[in-house]
């Protein structure tokens, strides 16, 4: 039972990053969506991104909740992060697609935010 | 003349006509190999009414794991303390054998309530080891809860007057923890490593049969 654990480059599927689309809703179509990870703090519950498209900064607010998770005695712990909700300061759409941050998802995008 | 009478016929058929009280004879023994010690136990008790048994299970004890990783000069613990119990119903294939022997499928749900304690180093995330920083992790929860659901299949016969002697396999599935915020259990009392959303167990079971007064009546009514 604990060779099942034991893995030899010690592999987790947990992220510590957030894989976060943003997509315009332009009214020309000239601006094209981007795409950023955003590596989150252990000693932090939420995580602030600025948007700067011009006019007056906007924040977005990334609120998740960390646990510890130990993969093996020989390899350690690491953690597992779930994404809880997300608040702005603009009035555009978000949707919160993978609540687990884990490479085992079927999306790789884990926030969509429509702005 | 009593159990002529359709309710007493009815009533020797379907009212239970023992009981059976048993203790896991391996569950002590499974923690104590390498890498982690323990104490648990496991009491069992069954009672049939008719091709129906109503099952129960109970543990407790006591699990501690601790491991060392050389690379990194790193040692790691992990202990769980507390007690579970299962619930459910069979259907005995076997029915109104002399021994009153079972060969069973069956359902059961089991709730477990646990305090742990973990102390490691978080080292590692997906993309590999952290190497600019190994955080220490001290960490104790002592209101963790989990349930989960088993299909059973098992035998229990008579080995020798009242003893009886039997097996259970288990598949266990649907595992949900609730009030472990700060760490994720590695070991959930009754339910095992808690790394995959299936698992398999097995519990041997060496157990004393009360039979009730009315046992001795017949099963089935006499033409």
């Amino acid at each position: 039972m604990t060779g099942c654990r034991d893995f030899k480059d010690c592999r987790t599927p947990y992220k510590s990053f957030v894989a976060v689309t943003f997509i315009p809703i332009n009214k020309d179509g000239t601006a094209s969506e981007m795409f950023y990870e955003i590596s989150l703090d252990p000693n932090q519950d939420s995580k602030i991104i600025t948007i700067n498209d011009g006019t007056a900064p906007k924040t977005l607010k990334i609120h998740y909740q960390k646990e510890t998770v130990l993969i093996s005695h020989q390899c350690g712990s690491t953690y597992k992060y779930t994404l809880k909700k997300i608040t702005s300061t603009f009035s555009g759409k978000y949707r919160i697609i993978n609540k687990e941050l884990s490479i085992l998802n079927d999306s790789e995008i884990d926030v969509q935010i429509y702005f | 003349m009593l159990v002529n009478s359709p309710s007493a016929w009815s009533k020797t058929r379907y009212w239970p006509t023992g009981i059976l009280l048993g203790v896991d004879v391996l569950r002590p023994f499974q923690y104590r190999y390498y890498g982690h010690r323990g104490t648990p136990y496991e009491l069992n008790t069954a009672i049939d009414f008719s091709r129906c048994i109503l099952e129960g299970d109970y543990g407790w004890g006591h699990i501690h794991w601790e491991g060392y990783n050389a690379k990194k000069s790193m040692s790691s613990s992990y202990a769980s303390s507390g007690q579970y119990f299962r619930v459910g119903l069979n259907y005995n294939l076997l029915q109104d054998t002399p021994d009153k022997n079972m060969a069973f499928l069956g359902f059961r749900y089991a709730r477990s309530f646990l305090q742990d304690h973990l102390v490691s180093k978080v080292s590692y995330d997906s993309k590999g080891p952290i190497k600019t920083q190994n955080v220490f992790i001290d960490s104790k929860q002592n209101n963790v809860k989990a349930r989960w659901f088993e299909a059973v299949v098992g035998v229990k016969v008579k080995v020798w007057g009242p003893l009886y002697a039997g097996g259970t396999l288990r598949h266990k599935f649907g595992l949900r923890i609730d009030h472990a915020d700060s760490h994720v259990p590695y070991d959930v009392l009754g339910w095992g490593l808690n790394e995959q959303e299936e698992t398999f167990g097995f519990n041997l079971y060496l157990s004393l049969r009360i039979p009730f007064s009315y046992d001795t009546l017949p099963s089935y009514p006499k033409e």
